[in-house]
Order: structure tokens, then C-alpha cells, then sequence
């Protein structure tokens, strides 16, 4: 050629960069000029992209070009013409984002955060299920934001086929999904895809990133031989053929390393063995030997004294979750014959606080020897008591450990763990933690079957280990779910062939039943309805008089003004006499007692029964019951004013009258408890229908106790 | 040179190059050249006098470990894994919070602290706000974790991002915060405690006693602090009330000598001082106003004799 500009033509002929350079200085302002009017004003990075573009060209086709071309007019034509090109795909870029997003807003989840939500916890798992082809070109497209172009050139194909090849690979992406229960429009996931995959990319990503590719990739390099091992398979244009040869080399490589590696595999583990370890390798966020500092586990000293260093210096580290994972993989490797001497040399110097962490021993030395640890812990000392369950009852720190150390067995291996409790539920040196041991068993058991768990509890002993094992059977009916069941395991017990445990079962699985008052009734309301279904007289009857055992403790959540009738009548239908004797025997047993019982045991009370049985209720509300303070405060106080409703009713003036006095005066007097005003005993006096005696007495006695206490 | 001979030296040479990579395999699999892979335990020895290390990887994980797989773990073995989190970038220490995030507990609140303590070691502020933003209910557990680390490098910064948090309206985890930091801070940095505590935000903490004990362990850790301490510590001025306070008769037990922190930090300091050498701390004390004295001294005399039921 000869072109018209003689730089080009020195460039044509001897490559020169430096004519090139004077070439392009010389028509830059010429080509930039025209794609920044077709452009627009407001486009100059495009402008400068198109300038870029057509010279590129102009190196590529200088060969090509005419003789006698006017180079100008030519960059000219081709200026235009990739100006316009770029106003087209920006176009169509902007149209069919337009229809994606017009699909979204069609299939999308209307709330951004749902669709992340929703896509989310799956992507990445859809991701890794693609095949390397797809997720190569899903990577180059949306996370290295390739155009097409670039996409072709990186996987060896057209820019169509790339497009092509991604579209093919979004919908088996969106196939994933829609297993998964994600459904999507492929619009709708490319256009995530593209806000995602960019969105969280603030610098220190780019920093981050930097860091990370730039040494691997000069790894790649040296590691590939240098240029020339690259530059020698770039000649090599038949790939296919190549591959052939890898493969061929791949597959004879592995069975000739499989074949040696089964021959000398000893001797590499016996030299790994005993090689020193090697330094920790330095990881960001620090230099190495700090960063091993905080992940390094020391193994288990050789003596106690060292072994309390290492779990000191453990548990002055912070409380976090990495130092708590540390500390048990450190317990995780104790000799077994350490255990002991570390907890006894733990116990004798650490301070309350410290000993928190014997949480974090019991959980492990339960997995080693449950049975030394809880002997162990059962030793120790430290605060604070903890409570146990619902009943009043307390452990020792000790033993509540040693409960977390049969919780850990039991859960580990539960039939040896139950075997060795009904072993050993005798034998005293257990007794602080047995009731908590069965409480485990019995809430593992309840969870499942409430029959299963009251079986069990009929082979232990003694009824404060069966209430222990029972107690998680009554919590577990007494929620919402539970409440239909009650009436079966009360008719379970009712027919218990040991009637010893059937008796103390049912009237605890009753205590329990009243108490959940529902829907506005009685909690004793269901269980008379269940008793009234009894088809045997004999169970209704013992069913009436373990109602009413009940419906005579006093709780604080019990309506006193509701009566048992059905319980009641059952009871009369035995006949007076009976009912008289069952009610003056209910008092006697009754331990605390209702106020309100009053009411309706009275009526029931007649014959030789009637006065001892009054006596006892009145004296039994006159003291109230120390022993329950905890669990039932209104039994415990002293209830003058429902004694004195007992004591009137008795006939022989020779107890009656003395009591009448004595209680009258704690009544005005106990006022922090339920002591009255004189004016309201006053008024109770003239309202209550009393026989005339007793209200002579209770006059009488009211104006001594007066005349007593003016100053 | 023909056609089929060059296919041939392609096959060759293709060959050549597997057979190399089987080669290369094999020899990063049999452990020669460290693979840096997380999951694999190092072998621990109970005869080996130091302690064995953990090795943190570089590699961080491509993915979060499977639920069941997590849950199978050893101790070490997550030990291991939290190593290789704090090489997580950005985008995946993202995906892997927001997918243990919707775990089952107790591994979900596991993992996530893990994820959230290693963010912490390089930027902490936006670990805590990422928590908080995401996490409701599990913020504060995680929040402790954050902040320890946070307080045992930096306690000031940390001081300054409870008070931004505490200061935004109808922040729902303020009084969590406001309870934890100042006692996060007592352990790591009570300086930084009694400082922030004077911070108006702090109006609301309420305090029943500070224990410094963690900073006061080396005879260096107690002279650094006493010689911090001076223009920091007021009391009441009024000696009567003062004394009446010290005597254990003021109408409220609550209301202590100690104004704040910097006061409970002089009468901790005092103590350890004194129990290093009386005669420096005499002369540190002089430096103080007469009615701090009073107080250090009635606290040194409580130090000397202890409840008979304390093991501390």
C-alpha cells in the first residue's frame, strides 16, 4: 500500500510503535471529536472508548487498508460507525433490562429482603451442583462482569455462543432453585444475580482480593514453567489432541503412583509421625505466632499442678465462644487419670467464679467416667445452692454438677445410666443428686410417653424419688397440648396393680390436675367429670376422696368459693354415717387446710367424728405449716378468722369457749397476717348465724380482750 | 513434518503433562507439601512437652460447612474451622452469616459467633453492626463475644461505638449494651470503663461493685494504672456524709462512696499497691485529695481483713 499519511505507511512497512504513536497524536482529537458528537457531550468515557476502539482497527487492518486511503476519512467513517454501535447495544442493553425488570416485578417477591431471604441459603449450594462449564460462565458474567465479548474469549468461543452458553446455564441454575423451592423468572435471578454478586464489593473486597490473586498468580506462572513452557503450548493450536495426551498421562500417573503409593504409604506415615511439626503458617489478622497463640489447644500437662496452669491461663482468656471450644478441646484430651487431681486441686483454689467452669469439666469427664466425676463433684465445694425442680428441694453446687454429669451419661448411653440409678437409688452417698438423676430420666421419658415414664417411676423406691421422677409427667400434661391426657393417666393409675404407688400416682397426678384452672372453671372441674365417668362405684368413690384430699389444700390460684359437688355428692352417696367418717378422716390426713373447707366438710360432719375432726381443722388453720413456706405460703401462715369459723361450730363448751378466746385475740392481734379490726370481728359476730352461747362467748371475750389492750 | 507425526508428538507431550500432575498430586496428598486444608486435625500428643498448635489455615472455605457436618465436628476440629474464617472475603463471610443465621440453635448462635469474632479481629464495629442489624434476639450473645475482643485491643473504640448506639432513638438493644459494655470494659480496660461511664449516655447504668482484679494482676499492670489515675478521682465533699457512707450507716446501701468508675479503680488500686509496698502507696496517696485518702485507707484496712466465707 501506499497510504496517503506517511506514518502509517512506516508502520505498515517496519511496525514502527513511534510512527504509530505520531499517527495517532496526530488524528486522536479527530476521532475522539467525532464519537463524543454522535455520543453526546455528557459521554466522554464512551468516546474515549470508541477512540480506543477504531485505532485498535486501524493497527489491526493497516495491512489490509487501500493504497491510496485518505487515513483520516477513513478513522472518520469508523468513529461514526462505533459511536453508533455503542448507542445501539446501550439501547438494546437498556431495552431488555427494561423487559427483565418488568418480569421481575411479575414473578419476583414483591419485598427485596424476601427474595434475598428466599435465595440466599440456597445459592450457593445451587451454584456448586452446576457443571464447571456453567459456573465458569456464570462467574465470568456476573461476578467478573465480562461483557460477551470477553466471556467468548475466556471460554474459547463466539460471543454468541457465549450468550448462548450463559443463558443455558441460568435456567439450570433456576431448575436448582425451583427443587429447592425457589421459584424465579430467569430474568428475575439474572438481574439478583447481577445486584448481588456486586453489591457487597466495597475496596477492602478489591484489597482483599488483590492480596489474594496476586501471589497465586505469579504461583501459576513459575509454577507453569515460566513463558516459555506457555508460550509453547499457545503454539500448540490442537487442543484436542493435547487433551487426549493428559488424559492418557492422568490416567497413567494414577495407577502408577496408586500402585507405588500402597508400597511405601508406611514409611511416608511413619516419617510424618515422627517429623516435628511444622511451623504454623502466618494468616491474616496477625503474624503467625500470634494467630497459632490464639488457636493453639495446649495438651493436657503431666502433672496437676501443671494441668491447673494450663486451665487457668484457659479461663482467663476471654468468654468467647472460640476460648470455650478451646477449653474443650482441651478437655476432650485428658488422660482419664487426670480428671480427678485436676478438680480436686481446682476445688481447693479456685474462687466461686472460677468454678463456673466446672460446668464445662462436668460435661466432658461425664463422656470419660461418669460414675468418678459425679463422686468427684459430688466433693466439691462452692455457691450458690441451686433450686430443683418444682417441688422445694436443693443441691449443693457439687451436686447439681454431678446431675449434669448423669444428664451427660444419659444422654449418651441411657440404659446403662437407668441400670446404675435403680442400682443404686439406696445408697446414701448418691442421695444429694438422685432426685435431680431421676428428674433427667423422668423428662426424657414424659417427653415421649407419659405411661412409659410413670412405669418407670413404679420401680424406684420411696416416694420422694417416684414424685421426682414423676414431676416432669405433670409439668408436661399441665400445658395446653397435654390437657386430654390427663383423664388417661389418671385411669392408668386408678388400675396400677401396685396400689401403694397407684394411690400416691393419682393423688399427686390430681394435685396437679386441679391446679390448672381453664376457660373461667375450677381446675377440679374436669377431674370431678372424669370421675363421674367411672364406671366402677368403688373408683368413683376413691376418685371423689382424692378430689376432695386435694380440693382441700389451699393454693393460691384455687377459687375457695367453688365447691366440689360431684366429689361431694359421690361421697354422701356412700351414705351419712360413711360420709361423715371419709370426711372427718380427710381432715385428720389433710395436712394443710383450705379456709374456705369449711363450707362444705362441715355439713358432711356428724357423730363421735365431729368434734375431734373440727378441733384438728381448727387448730391446723389456727398454726399454719412452716414445712410449706415455699410451696404453698397461704397453708403456712396462721389463719385465725377461718379457725374461729371452725371453732364455734363445737359442742363441748369446755374445749369450744377457751379456743374461742385464744383465737379471737390472735385474730385482732396477728394483723400482718389475716388478723382482723375489732369493728370487723364485731360485724362478722352480728352477721354470722352463731348459736346463742357462742356468741355470748365471742362478745364476752371481745370486750376482755379490749378492756385489755386500752393503754 | 506430517500431519499424524504432529498429532502424535501432541499426544506425547499431553502425557507427559498429566502424568506430572497425577505425580504433583500424589505428593500434596501424602502430606510433603502442606495443602493448608481446614477439617484435617493435626495429631495431638500427650507425651510432647509444649503445647500442639493448631495450625490456621490460609485457605478460608469455599462454603459453610453442612449442618450435620458442623455438628459432627470436634472441638478442635471447629477450633480449626474458625482459624480458616478469618480469611473469608467480605461477599462469602456474608453468605456464610446469613446461612448459619437460619441454623436450628445451639449451632446456628455457634457458628455465628465464631464468623462474628473472627470479623471482629480486623474490624469490630461493623461486626457489631452487622449483629445487630440482623440478628434480634442473639445480637447481645454475640455482641459479648465481639466486644471482649474489641476491649481487650481497643477499648476506647469500643467505648465510642456504645455510645453512637446508645445515643440512637429507640435503639432496642440499648440497656443490653449499656449493661455489658461497662462490665466487658472493667475486665480489659478499666480506664476505658471510667471513661465511658462519665458519658452521658451512661446515665442509666446503675452498679452494685466493680471487680478490676483482671487488670490487676502484675506488680507493672498496678503501677501503670496508679499512675493514671490522678485529676480522675472525686468524692463527696462533705466529710460527715462521707464518713457516715464509710461506716455502712447511710440511709441507702446503694449509695456508695465511689461517684463512678475512676473512683472504684483508685480504692481497687490503692489496695494493690499497698499490698505491693505501703510506703510507695503512701506516697501515691498524698497526690490525692484528703477525703480520697480517707477512702483508700478505709478500703486498704477492709482488704486486710477479709469475710471469713470469701475465697476470692
Amino acid at each position: 500500500m501506499s497510504a496517503s499519511d506517511p506514518n502509517l505507511t512506516e508502520f505498515v512497512r517496519n511496525g514502527s510503535e513511534q510512527a504509530f504513536a505520531r499517527l495517532l497524536e496526530r488524528h486522536m482529537g479527530l476521532v475522539y471529536a467525532t464519537a463524543r458528537r454522535v455520543l453526546g457531550a455528557a459521554r466522554e468515557d464512551a468516546a474515549a472508548d470508541v477512540a480506543q476502539t477504531v485505532f485498535c482497527q486501524l493497527a489491526g487492518q493497516a495491512r489490509r487498508l487501500p493504497a491510496d486511503l485518505v487515513v483520516s476519512v477513513w478513522l472518520h467513517a469508523q468513529a461514526r460507525r462505533a459511536a453508533l454501535n455503542v448507542i445501539r447495544s446501550e439501547s438494546r442493553r437498556a431495552a431488555r433490562e427494561r423487559t427483565a425488570a418488568e418480569l421481575m416485578q411479575q414473578n419476583a417477591p414483591d419485598d427485596p429482603a424476601e427474595m434475598n431471604a428466599a435465595l440466599m441459603p440456597h445459592i450457593d449450594s445451587a451454584l456448586a451442583e452446576l457443571s464447571k462449564t456453567d459456573q465458569r460462565a456464570l462467574a465470568l458474567r456476573f461476578f467478573e462482569q465480562c461483557p460477551f465479548q470477553e466471556m467468548g474469549e475466556r471460554l474459547g468461543l463466539s460471543p454468541d455462543a457465549a450468550r448462548k452458553r450463559l443463558t443455558r446455564a441460568l435456567e439450570t441454575l433456576r431448575a436448582r432453585l425451583s427443587r429447592r423451592g425457589v421459584t424465579l423468572s430467569a430474568a428475575a435471578l439474572t438481574l439478583w444475580l447481577t445486584d448481588e454478586s456486586v453489591r457487597a464489593a466495597p475496596a477492602s473486597v478489591t484489597a482483599a482480593t488483590l492480596s489474594a490473586a496476586l501471589p497465586a498468580a505469579a504461583a501459576a506462572t513459575t509454577g507453569a514453567g515460566g513463558g516459555g513452557l506457555f508460550s509453547f503450548l499457545t503454539i500448540m493450536s490442537g487442543t484436542k489432541f493435547l487433551m487426549l495426551g493428559a488424559a492418557i498421562g492422568l490416567v497413567s500417573g494414577g495407577l502408577w503412583v496408586g500402585l507405588a503409593g500402597d508400597s511405601s504409604s508406611p514409611v511416608a506415615s511413619n516419617s510424618s509421625a515422627a517429623s516435628p511439626s511444622p511451623a504454623p503458617p502466618s494468616a491474616p489478622g496477625g503474624s503467625g505466632a500470634a494467630v497459632a497463640q490464639r488457636f493453639a489447644v495446649p495438651s493436657p500437662a503431666a502433672t496437676a499442678e501443671g494441668l491447673l496452669a494450663q486451665f487457668q491461663e484457659i479461663i482467663g482468656a476471654p468468654d468467647t465462644e472460640l476460648n470455650r471450644l478451646r477449653l474443650k478441646a482441651w478437655l476432650e484430651q485428658m488422660p482419664a487419670d487426670l480428671w480427678k487431681p485436676l478438680v480436686a486441686l481446682a476445688d481447693a483454689s479456685f474462687s466461686d467464679v472460677e468454678k463456673r467452669k466446672f460446668w464445662d469439666l462436668a460435661s466432658q469427664w461425664a463422656k470419660v467416667d461418669p460414675e468418678a466425676a459425679m463422686l468427684s463433684f459430688l466433693k466439691t465445694s462452692g455457691q450458690p445452692s441451686h433450686w430443683l425442680g418444682n417441688e422445694i428441694r436443693t443441691v449443693s453446687f457439687g451436686g447439681s454438677l454431678a446431675i449434669n454429669v448423669f444428664r451427660v451419661w444419659y444422654e449418651d448411653t441411657p440404659d446403662k445410666a437407668g441400670d446404675w440409678l435403680l442400682k443404686h437409688q439406696n445408697d446414701p452417698q448418691w442421695a444429694e443428686m438422685l432426685p435431680g438423676a431421676i428428674r433427667v430420666i423422668g423428662e426424657k421419658l414424659a417427653a415421649s410417653s407419659p405411661t412409659d415414664n410413670l412405669a418407670w417411676a413404679a420401680r424406684l423406691e420411696g416416694d420422694e424419688l417416684r414424685t421426682a421422677a414423676m414431676e416432669a409427667v405433670w409439668s408436661n400434661l399441665s400445658r395446653e397440648e397435654g390437657k386430654s391426657d390427663w383423664s388417661n393417666v389418671c385411669t392408668s393409675l386408678l388400675k396400677a396393680e401396685d396400689r401403694e404407688f397407684g394411690n400416691m400416682a393419682l393423688r399427686k397426678a390430681l394435685r396437679a390436675w386441679i391446679s390448672v384452672e381453664a376457660n373461667g372453671e375450677p381446675g377440679f372441674a374436669p377431674a370431678e367429670r372424669w370421675m363421674a365417668s367411672l364406671s366402677s362405684p368403688r373408683d368413683r368413690r376413691e376418685a371423689a376422696e382424692l378430689i376432695l384430699s386435694n380440693v382441700m389444700q389451699p393454693r393460691p390460684q384455687f377459687n375457695s368459693l367453688q365447691q366440689p359437688d360431684k366429689a361431694l355428692a359421690e361421697l354422701l352417696a356412700s351414705g351419712p354415717e360413711t360420709a361423715s367418717r371419709e370426711a372427718a378422716r380427710l381432715i385428720t390426713e389433710a395436712g394443710p387446710l383450705q379456709s374456705g373447707a369449711s363450707d362444705w366438710l362441715l355439713p358432711l360432719l356428724q357423730g363421735p367424728e365431729r368434734d375431734p375432726a373440727i378441733l384438728h381443722a381448727a387448730r391446723l388453720l389456727a398454726d399454719g405449716d412452716e414445712r410449706v413456706r415455699f410451696t404453698n405460703p397461704l397453708a403456712a401462715n396462721p389463719n385465725p378468722a377461718a379457725a374461729l369459723a371452725w371453732a364455734v361450730e363445737l359442742s363441748d363448751p369446755a374445749v369450744r369457749d377457751p379456743l374461742i378466746r385464744d383465737l379471737l385475740g390472735k385474730q385482732l392481734t396477728e394483723r400482718s397476717t389475716a388478723g382482723q379490726s375489732a369493728d370487723a370481728v364485731v360485724d362478722w359476730i352480728e352477721k354470722t348465724s352463731l348459736a346463742p352461747e357462742v356468741r355470748a362467748v365471742l362478745r364476752t371475750s371481745l370486750k376482755e380482750f379490749q378492756a385489755l389492750s386500752k393503754p | 513434518m506430517k500431519k499424524s507425526s504432529l498429532q502424535l508428538i501432541r499426544v506425547l507431550i499431553g502425557a507427559v503433562i498429566g502424568f506430572t500432575a497425577a505425580l504433583a498430586a500424589r505428593k500434596i496428598m501424602s502430606g510433603n507439601i502442606s495443602s493448608g486444608a481446614p477439617g484435617r486435625e493435626p495429631a495431638l500428643t500427650f507425651s510432647s512437652v509444649g503445647p500442639p498448635l493448631v495450625h490456621p489455615s490460609e485457605t478460608a472455605p469455599k462454603a459453610l460447612p453442612a449442618l450435620e457436618d458442623f455438628r459432627k465436628m470436634t472441638a478442635l476440629a471447629k477450633v480449626n474451622l474458625a482459624a480458616s474464617l478469618g480469611s473469608l472475603t467480605p461477599i462469602h463471610r456474608e453468605v456464610f452469616l446469613k446461612e448459619c443465621a437460619v441454623w436450628p440453635e445451639p449451632e446456628s448462635t455457634q457458628m455465628l459467633q465464631l464468623l462474628l469474632s473472627r470479623w471482629a479481629e480486623t474490624d469490630p464495629g461493623a461486626a457489631a453492626d452487622w449483629a445487630f442489624s440482623h440478628l434480634e434476639g442473639r445480637a447481645l450473645d454475640c455482641f459479648k463475644d465481639i466486644a471482649q475482643i474489641w476491649a481487650a485491643r481497643d477499648g476506647q473504640g469500643l467505648a465510642a461505638w456504645a455510645r453512637t448506639a446508645l445515643n440512637k432513638p429507640d435503639f432496642p438493644f440499648a440497656q443490653g449494651i449499656l449493661v455489658r459494655t461497662p462490665r466487658i470494659l472493667e475486665r480489659f480496660n478499666p480506664v476505658a470503663m471510667a471513661e465511658f461511664l462519665e458519658m452521658d449516655c451512661c446515665q442509666g447504668f446503675s452498679n452494685n461493685g466493680f471487680n478490676f482484679s483482671n487488670s490487676l494482676r502484675t506488680p507493672e499492670a498496678v503501677k501503670a494504672m496508679a499512675s493514671k489515675l490522678p485529676g480522675h478521682v472525686e468524692y463527696i465533699s462533705d466529710r460527715e456524709e462521707l464518713n457516715r457512707q464509710l461506716a455502712g450507716k447511710s440511709p441507702n446501701p446503694r449509695n456508695r462512696p465511689s461517684k463512678n468508675g475512676w473512683n472504684a479503680l483508685f480504692e481497687q488500686t490503692a489496695v494493690a499497691l499497698h499490698g505491693l509496698s505501703p510506703e510507695d502507696c503512701g506516697a501515691w496517696l498524698a497526690a490525692f485529695p484528703e477525703n480520697a485518702q480517707l477512702v483508700a485507707r478505709h478500703e486498704i484496712a477492709k482488704a486486710a481483713a477479709p469475710a471469713p466465707q470469701s475465697r476470692q
